[in-house]
């Protein structure tokens, strides 16, 4: 069978809003498709998986972030290298804000990120919390959850991630959400992202074929037309619901 | 200490409930109403009670608990005043005291035990620093709401930080057991679970754990209550070094900690409080470790908090589920072998607009959901299909779901986010004959 690793990062410190599900339903997926996926579980200080094909990194709480900081700036080398490789990675919330250059906090201190993503996030005092509805042009309508005071803008001209439709995203004035270089996807929509977003997981699943097996084509898999239906409903209901 | 309230603000008080009542409005409205009229209510009118009063706070088993060391301590002779409506702010204990006192501004009671929202505590604490305080747990919970865990470990130290006399935590939270050394002052009794039953009990580290392929470590300490065995319905805990065995009202193993909890409560309670011991009026009341057991064990459960419904000849419970280590718990607790099971998962802003954490719940006790409904019902499915769930049927309609549900015979449960919990137990309520009357008593 065809072996994908995936790498899921700071499980226990980043995924305090429900984004490990991204790496069930990834895990999902891939069987579904016929692959064998190998999950490699990254925490401070481990040792890091000799091949990986995908990443992934979620929301923590304030104090989760500060005890990642030491290892991840240790990583953010060999982060990059995958990145600038093409291996198709998705963060969010506060490990989209650590794979930009930099964090501003309230006191006017700069914590550097890993500098993945040319953006930058400020601190501010009141949170973005609500559904957050998007329209992206690869993926279509992407709906999720933001919870966040960081807000993030791009230091030099990138591809969002999509359009905000309703709730705030990145920040409260540029009306965009998330960035995307090469195929490495920062966003803030938890849900988690990918459960009502599934074109968003195949396109992670077809570059981590490409980067390991050379075609992207993903075979068809009749276990999805089903899960496939529910989560466009679920992205119907989602994109009417209040704030 | 002020021995009454203002007979002005009972009045206003008591008239706004008797309008509310015929207009059938919300509780909390005359609490809100006196609480603005007049800051020092809350002061004057707990300040009153000879036994003072207990809070009760964590992310889960609030209503629960309150309810058992409330209604324990009627069985075992005291005049105890609560909120059991559910109504956790500090105007909704307000609302709760206000049927109670005289026109003269007294309130007739003993005690008082109120369940306390985690943020509202700190501000109920800043008004009147309570007697005692029992904290269950910290989890997370409704981030949308809430905010971070950390946050709300700082409120709840804060509560623990203002209990004057007596502090109950629970050993098996490594969060609320450091609640411990920060304080001197109170009399603090922790309570928590044998080992061999931490499987039932999960805290938000253990799922994380899990999630991973590793299993977590369980916390075992001591602690001068510990819930030791459980079997069937009978429930045995080790009270200060001897094993008490009871027969439980309440279901769901999950409660039987709660239980504990209680027991520990009014035990610590009993220690302190030198009015128990030297007012004629009480010493002849018994609070030995049997008569306590006792009393928790008699309880019956709180409303939609494991509550059971005789419908067409099936039995039907009813579970609230609203975060991760509270869906876990329940799942692992509840015996679901045989029983349809339906999930209910509404998303306004009391049951948390962020559904997030439902992928955070651990399944693998579940086979097939018969019914999943709610506004996000097809979340909810989906995320039951992507933990390898097999569900029947997803519907956004609760009544047409439920109705379905019930169909054909068998014992069924129900798992359900607040705001659809409501929904359901009116319709159960209405269908269950042997209930029909209660349907508005508990709103």
């Amino acid at each position: 069978m065809r072996r994908i690793d995936v790498l899921s990062l700071y499980t226990n410190d980043m995924s305090f809003y429900g984004d490990m599900g991204n790496v069930l339903i990834i895990s999902k997926r891939l069987s579904f498709y016929g692959f064998e996926p190998v999950i490699h579980f990254y925490n401070p200080g481990d040792s890091f998986p000799d091949h990986v094909d995908m990443v992934f990194g979620g929301g923590g709480q304030d104090s989760g972030q500060k005890n990642i900081f030491d290892d991840l700036q240790k990583r953010g080398e060999k982060l990059r290298q995958l990145a600038s490789q093409g291996v198709p990675m998705l963060m969010i919330c506060g490990m989209y804000q650590l794979f930009g250059k930099y964090f501003l906090t309230n006191s006017g201190k700069k914590i550097p990120g890993i500098s993945v993503f040319d953006v930058y996030t400020e601190a501010t005092l009141d949170r973005l919390i609500g559904n957050l509805v998007e329209e992206s042009k690869l993926f279509g309508r992407l709906v999720g959850f933001e919870n966040h005071s960081g807000q993030t803008y791009f230091s030099s001209p990138l591809h969002p991630l999509g359009r905000v439709i309703s709730g705030g995203g990145n920040n409260s004035k540029d009306k965009v959400d998330g960035a995307m270089v090469n195929n490495a996807i920062g966003t803030y929509l938890h849900g988690p992202v990918l459960s009502k977003n599934p074109k968003l997981a195949d396109f992670l699943i077809g570059k981590a074929q490409l980067g390991r097996y050379g075609t992207e084509k993903l075979p068809s898999s009749p276990v999805l037309s089903r899960i496939d239906e529910l989560a466009a409903k679920g992205n119907e209901v989602a994109s009417k619901r209040p704030r | 200490m002020k021995n009454t309230s203002s007979p002005l603000s009972v009045a206003v008080g008591k008239s706004v409930q008797g309008a509310c009542r015929v207009l059938k409005r919300g509780h909390s409205l005359p609490g809100m109403i006196v609480e603005k009229l007049d800051k020092g209510f809350l002061a004057s009118a707990l300040g009153q009670l000879p036994l003072g009063t207990m809070i009760v706070c964590g992310t889960n088993g609030k209503t629960t608990t309150a309810r058992l060391i409330a209604q324990a301590l009627s069985s075992l002779g005291l005049k105890t005043v609560t909120n059991d409506s559910g109504a956790n702010f500090t105007r909704g204990i307000i609302s709760s005291l206000l049927p109670l006192m005289t026109p003269t501004g007294k309130l007739p009671c003993d005690i008082g035990v109120f369940e306390l929202d985690e943020a509202w505590a700190p501000v109920f604490c800043r008004q009147f620093p309570p007697s005692y305080a029992l904290i269950l747990n910290c989890c997370r919970d409704q981030l949308d709401r809430y905010g971070e865990r950390d946050a709300v470990e700082a409120m709840l130290s804060e509560v623990a930080s203002n209990a004057k006399k007596g502090l109950v935590l629970n050993a098996a939270d490594r969060r609320v057991k450091a609640f411990s050394s920060r304080f001197r002052e109170a009399k603090t009794s922790f309570y928590g679970f044998d080992p061999s039953l931490a499987n039932l009990f999960p805290s938000d580290e253990d799922l994380i754990c899990m999630r991973q392929g590793y299993a977590p470590s369980p916390q075992s300490d001591s602690a001068s209550v510990v819930l030791r065995k459980i079997t069937g319905n009978l429930a045995t805990f080790e009270i200060e070094g001897r094993q008490i065995s009871v027969e439980m009202g309440i279901n769901g193993n999950f409660n039987f900690l709660n239980a504990a909890a209680a027991i520990c409560g009014i035990l610590n309670m009993a220690k302190t409080c030198p009015a128990l011991k030297n007012s004629p009026r009480f010493k002849n009341l018994d609070f030995s470790l049997e008569a306590v057991a006792k009393a928790v064990s008699d309880v019956r459960p709180a409303f939609g908090r494991g509550e059971g419904f005789e419908i067409g000849g099936s039995r039907v419970e009813m579970v609230l589920v609203k975060n991760p280590v509270g869906f876990s718990s329940a799942l692992r607790s509840m015996p679901l072998e045989g029983k349809e099971v339906m999930v209910a998962l509404n998303d306004q802003s009391a049951d948390g607009r962020d559904v997030s954490w439902i992928y955070d719940v651990d399944y693998s006790n579940l086979s097939t959901v018969k019914a999943v409904s709610g506004e996000r019902a097809f979340d909810m499915a989906l995320c039951l299909e992507y933990n390898g769930k097999k569900v029947i049927r997803a519907d956004l309609d609760i009544e047409k779901s439920l109705m379905r549900f019930l169909e054909g015979g068998g014992d069924k449960i129900i798992f359900s986010s607040y705001t659809s919990m409501l929904s359901i137990r009116k319709l159960l309520l209405n269908l269950d004959k042997s209930k029909g009357g209660n349907l508005y008593a508990a709103d």
